[in-house]
């Protein structure tokens, strides 16, 4: 991926390269033809993969090999995927991605206060599956940089609470503020790259979180539908500038919680 | 112009027809009766008083010499009841042609001592005797061979009184009839209470019936309840059935999608994808259709403007002709993902059957519009009452292509009577149908 000449920031090289070159995931799934294609998928896109057919193997696989991520299927044989979660969470940090095909709101919101980093339901694309893979280790990343600061779903700015499991954006007021996936991922490049000036080629690069889709709407037409969404009345203090000439750039501060 | 008399419909109705046709059948022939008998005992007690009459004139006469018989005959006459002798016989027999005086001869012949096998000879005689209409002339034999020939006003019978009677017997009818209404309300209440149940199940919360009353009753009212209970056994194990095969069927699809998505073939690809789209869609429509209810979505502040925003930039971005107009700033308390996919469920229809969707949000008192118009054909007034039925097609729609499962408006008119809204739908004047949204303001809304 080559970085255009538009960038500014000295630490924007840093930005595309915060993954580890070949990201170990471990599905635990109990449908052997399911792990297969699951292993394909993202072995196509530079992962390594393990499987797992059961809570026990999935134990076994995690003492012997560095695993980076676990993506974990909920309808498990024997002990069920949520107390597996539950059980995982309480003993390690490592991020977790839960997968079911019974796409209740109650299970998403239920495996999230488990301690899941993501949820995906089934069935997904290839794309969003590897797309939220990245997501979610470039956010564990991005904790583990930052050890002091606190760990948690929610990011604070300028009033608005972003809930990074839920994929939810809270206005000040307390509204929820439905955006598009495209945008969610948009803004959630800006949240992790604060204060920094990201040019268009970079705002795509960290945003495209379907990898297989042709991507029409530019950068550009993205970030105003953002802006329409979070800015206030026009003449209020904005929260993405435009930088002539370079990109964009996210002004307020970020808190977690 | 004659006006048809209608017969009664109700129980109440029918019965008290048939108790008072009854009921005055009974009356007239117990009246009539009545009257037959006491005209009888009537008739008996005059001729026993005739008879009486004769025997003590008979009697008299023939124990007196001839030459006294005459003066005695006198003194025994009275207005009504003439008495002289003759020793010859001078009333002409007419009881061979009357029965009525055979049967008069007959009753004399029993009631007056010693006439045995003597003659008598009887006949009615118009003249008028002292004023009464109608005389009985006759004469019997004595011993001797002479007659006693009388003449008998027959008065008409008097009736004792009747009306006594007829009061009595009308009281008695009408204890019967209130009788007879007392046991049809028990038998109306609860037949209507049958009824109304039957009409409240699949509409409102079923009703329970009491199963209290006579043994008829309550059969008929366990039965009803039982009924009722099998009926939603039966749906509950119908919707369990379609949601288990459903859900069900994400598994291998999700297993399809992911070997769609490995596919070096790009145009393969292109023509498997559409289809497992709507594959997807038609398990989650269905899903969320029969999921309905239970659905425990919390209701949250929603920017209800930022939700419409992203369902028409996915439609522009998609091709098609959407516009959004309105204020800009809209909260509300609602089930966001819920309202989400009503809202998209509709501004789908009008792109893929009216070629485009314009979007307008209002502000009403107490409460925000959303209009969605488009410039299709609409629907024809005789299907829009019919299109919220599940999986119910327009045949218009049903061509490959327009995929949808006939589930969309059902969902979203669910879905926002849960948000105690509204959704009602309409052709337009200029052509084109439109979709229009109520949603109340509540406490928390700002528009």
């Amino acid at each position: 991926m080559a970085l255009t000449s538009e960038q500014t920031s000295p630490e924007s090289s840093r930005v595309l390269s915060e993954l580890p070159p070949e990201p170990h995931v471990l599905a635990v799934e109990d449908d052997a033809v399911m792990r297969r294609l699951i292993a394909r998928t993202l072995q196509d896109s530079g992962f390594q993969v393990s499987g797992a057919r059961n809570g026990q193997e999935m134990w076994d696989l995690l003492a012997r090999l560095p695993i980076d991520l676990v993506l974990l299927d909920l309808m498990l044989p024997g002990v069920g995927g949520l107390d597996l979660c539950r059980t995982l969470r309480g003993k390690s940090t490592i991020p977790i991605i839960i997968v079911t095909a019974r796409g209740s709101e109650t299970d998403r919101v239920l495996g999230l206060e488990l301690g899941a980093d993501d949820y995906l339901p089934k069935p997904f694309s290839g794309a969003e599956l590897v797309a939220r893979i990245r997501a979610v280790l470039r956010r564990s990343r991005m904790e583990a940089a930052q050890p002091s600061a606190p760990r948690g779903r929610h990011l604070h700015f300028a009033g608005w609470t972003m809930d990074l499991a839920r994929r939810d954006l809270i206005s000040p007021e307390g509204a929820t503020v439905d955006l598009s996936g495209a945008e969610y991922d948009t803004l959630l490049a800006f949240v992790e790259h604060p204060h920094r000036v990201l040019s268009r080629d970079q705002l795509l690069e960290l945003s495209r979180n379907r990898a297989g889709e042709v991507f029409d709407r530019s950068v550009d037409v993205l970030v105003s539908r953002l802006r329409k969404k979070i800015e206030p009345e026009a003449g209020d203090q904005a929260i993405i500038k435009t930088v002539r000439g370079s990109g964009y750039m996210f002004v307020p501060d970020i808190t977690r919680s | 112009m004659t006006l048809r008399p209608s017969w009664p419909t109700s129980l109440a109705g029918r019965t008290l027809l048939l108790l008072l046709v009854t009921a005055l059948v009974i009356y007239a022939g117990a009246v009539l009766a009545y009257r037959v008998i006491a005209t009888d005992s009537a008739a008996e007690a005059r001729t026993a008083q005739l008879a009486g009459r004769l025997e003590t004139a008979a009697h008299e006469i023939a124990a007196l010499g001839p030459s006294a018989r005459g003066a005695a005959a006198r003194s025994l006459s009275s207005p009504s009841f003439r008495v002289t002798w003759s020793d010859a016989p001078l009333v002409d027999d007419a009881s061979a042609g009357d029965a009525e005086l055979l049967a008069l001869c007959q009753q004399l012949r029993a009631l007056v001592a010693g006439v045995g096998a003597h003659t008598i000879h009887l006949r009615w005689d118009e003249h008028a005797v002292g004023g009464s209409r109608s005389v009985l002339a006759g004469e019997v034999e004595i011993a001797d061979g002479s007659y006693v020939v009388f003449s008998a006003a027959m008065l008409p019978t008097a009736l004792p009184a009747v009306q006594g009677v007829l009061i009595a017997v009308s009281l008695g009818f009408a204890a019967i009839i209130a009788v007879a209404l007392f046991l049809l309300y028990g038998i109306n209440a609860p037949l209507r209470r049958l009824a109304l149940a039957a009409d409240h199940y699949a509409r409102d919360q079923p009703i329970v019936l009491p199963e209290r009353g006579p043994r008829e009753v309550v059969q008929a009212e366990r039965a009803f309840n039982a009924m009722q209970r099998r009926i939603q056994r039966l749906i509950a194990d119908r919707t369990q059935a379609l949601a288990a095969v459903s859900h069900d069927l994400r598994t291998p699809i999700a297993r399809m999608r992911l070997r769609c998505d490995l596919l070096a073939d790009m145009g393969l690809k292109a023509e498997i994808e559409p289809d497992l789209a709507e594959m997807e869609a038609m398990i989650e429509t269905t899903l969320a259709y029969l999921r309905g209810d239970e659905d425990n979505e919390a209701p949250r502040l929603t920017d209800l403007i930022a939700l419409l925003t992203t369902l028409v930039d996915a439609a522009v971005d998609a091709g098609h002709a959407a516009s959004l107009s309105g204020p800009r700033h809209c909260v509300l308390m609602l089930r966001p993902v819920s309202v989400k996919r009503a809202f998209a469920n509709l501004i789908n229809n009008a792109v893929t059957h009216g070629g485009c969707a314009r979007v307008v949000v209002d502000r009403e008192p107490d409460a925000v519009r959303v209009t969605i118009d488009d410039d299709g054909p609409g629907i024809p007034d005789a299907e829009i009452g019919r299109v919220f039925e599940p999986f119910h097609r327009l045949d218009a729609a049903r061509g490959r292509g327009t995929g949808g499962t006939g589930l969309g408006l059902t969902i979203a008119r669910q879905v926002f009577a849960r948000e105690d809204g509204l959704l009602v739908l309409s052709n337009r004047s200029e052509g084109g149908l439109r979709a229009a949204v109520t949603l109340p303001l509540g406490a928390r809304g700002a528009c």
